[in-house]
């Protein structure tokens, strides 16, 4: 009888200890929206500059038609992952991951892209083309940072929703873990986009 | 029971010791923390000393002095305020000029503190031969990154090919504010925003102030009625007696930190700005996300 007694008093104080960190989760998961909705509008800025930069490209009289092709089709994916989620960062973890893939299919193809002056010098003496360039790599850049932002969010955010004595009660308040925005592993293997613009290099 | 009372009695005199010991730690702890080395290689490390910061000694004074002399009248009659750093060092220390660039306009929080906060970092890594300028979030509209590139290969890169590096920086900022005014930020009351900062911080620093010497009267009034009562009652060992009189020596020592901590950056702050002495720090912003451009020459 005792036993049971302690038992519920353990259960209800937890249950009220869990009702103090509502009001923090929900701080956190709002802290969480505002930063995926950062990812989302660079991600969108990235997809409507990929054709102004491959337009311009093939204007200063670049033929890398298969680098061009595989970014259309990354593009295609992340617009069709970001409009499936609703806009302004309610969307679900699995529509987050969903973006995060789609995202993350562009692969090595922008750092390609933005070290087409590699191969063609004369892309140098284009300023329009440095520009759209620089435009990219400043989309790549917020991208990062907005990542960056992001996971600091979902960090602190997991980590309250699986402390005690959140974890008790979050599941059945609606606290989902979310996400990580996680970079591509084979981004990984093309320079970086500070190292991009070191390619510009006046040998 | 009077055993029982004894023995309460030594073991709070043993205890006691152990927090004199406690308050002393903590004493040296802030004065540890007051005191923050300069690592170069760390962007979190640098402390600003006006608009212009030239850690690699590479612009020359009268280049310097117009160039705060610009800013601050570009902070004082924009409005929304906007504030444009300069900041030059030898090497990131291999760490990457974005990421470095970017972290250091957040730790320094350029920019003014109100939701509209336009500002800008140039930031120069002579030995890497890299550039960047950070634009911050309400600053992207005015200066998009395509521009940014494009002014800083038309005005710096030239320059610092041919080593004049305060006139690539001069040109690229006088390039910046021709911009920034041409999109219509030009009017601004001068004074207002100015005028009001540095009343309600002094305010708060007399309030801060008060309180302290009040918390100081209110320990020595304690510290003297205990011995007083100690006296009365004679029956206090001198052991214990010791103990006490540690107190208001620490609780000083830390206050004494804390003050000389705030009077030495200020002075800091204020001395190598040189000619003008109103530079009272960034206005709080901090809202970089990553706009910009960059590159090397």
């Amino acid at each position: 009888m005792k036993r049971v007694f302690l038992l519920i008093v353990i259960l209800v104080s937890g249950f009220l200890l869990s009702g103090c960190s509502y009001n923090e989760l929900t701080a956190k998961q709002q802290g969480v929206r505002g930063k995926w909705a950062d990812i989302e509008a660079a991600l969108q800025r990235r997809a409507d500059l990929i054709p102004n930069m491959i337009e311009t490209a093939k204007m200063v009289g670049v033929n890398e038609q298969e680098v061009f092709g595989q970014i259309s089709e990354a593009r295609s994916r992340l617009l069709n992952a970001t409009s499936a989620a609703p806009a302004g960062g309610d969307s679900t973890p699995e529509q987050k991951q969903a973006v995060i893939d789609a995202a993350n299919s562009f692969g090595g193809t922008i750092g390609r892209l933005l070290s087409l002056s590699e191969n063609y010098p004369q892309l140098r003496s284009s300023e329009a083309f440095m520009k759209v360039q620089d435009e990219l790599a400043g989309t790549e850049n917020r991208i990062a940072t907005t990542r960056q932002d992001y996971n600091k969010a979902v960090t602190d955010y997991n980590t309250t929703r699986n402390s005690f004595p959140a974890v008790l009660t979050a599941g059945l308040l609606g606290f989902k873990e979310e996400p990580f925005f996680k970079a591509d592993e084979s981004a990984k293997s093309v320079p970086t986009v500070g190292d991009a613009n070191s390619m510009r290099q006046h040998k | 029971m009077g055993m029982r009372a004894a023995a309460h009695f030594r073991g709070y005199a043993v205890l006691r010791p152990i927090l004199a010991a406690l308050l002393v730690f903590c004493a040296f702890a802030a004065a540890g923390i007051a005191q923050t080395a300069a690592d170069p290689s760390d962007p979190t490390t640098l402390q600003p000393t006006g608009f212009v910061n030239d850690y690699a000694g590479v612009i020359d004074p009268a280049s310097k002095a117009a160039l705060e002399r610009k800013l601050t009248d570009l902070k004082n009659s924009t409005n929304p305020q906007v504030e444009i750093a300069v900041a030059v060092v030898r090497t990131t220390g291999g760490r990457d000029i974005f990421t470095f660039s970017r972290d250091l306009a957040r730790t320094w929080k350029i920019g003014s503190k109100a939701d509209d906060n336009p500002s800008a970092l140039l930031f120069v890594a002579i030995d890497d031969r890299k550039y960047f300028t950070q634009i911050s979030r309400d600053l992207e509209d005015e200066l998009p990154d395509g521009l940014v590139g494009s002014i800083q290969r038309q005005y710096l890169v030239p320059e610092f090919k041919k080593g004049n590096y305060s006139k690539g920086i001069s040109d690229t900022i006088d390039a910046y504010i021709a911009r920034i005014r041409d999109k219509g930020n030009t009017s601004g009351p001068a004074t207002p925003q100015t005028d009001n900062t540095p009343k309600s911080s002094a305010v708060s620093w007399f309030l801060c102030c008060g309180l302290a010497i009040l918390g100081v009267i209110f320990l020595i009034a304690l510290y003297y009625g205990n011995k007083g009562g100690g006296g009365r009652g004679g029956g206090r060992g001198g052991g214990s007696g010791g103990g006490d009189s540690v107190v208001p020596w620490v609780v000083g020592g830390i206050i004494g930190n804390v003050l000389d901590a705030g009077s030495s950056s200020s002075s800091d702050w204020g001395g190598s700005s040189g000619s003008d002495g109103g530079w009272g720090g960034f206005g709080g912003g901090g809202d970089f996300g990553g706009g910009g451009a960059g590159g090397d020459w």
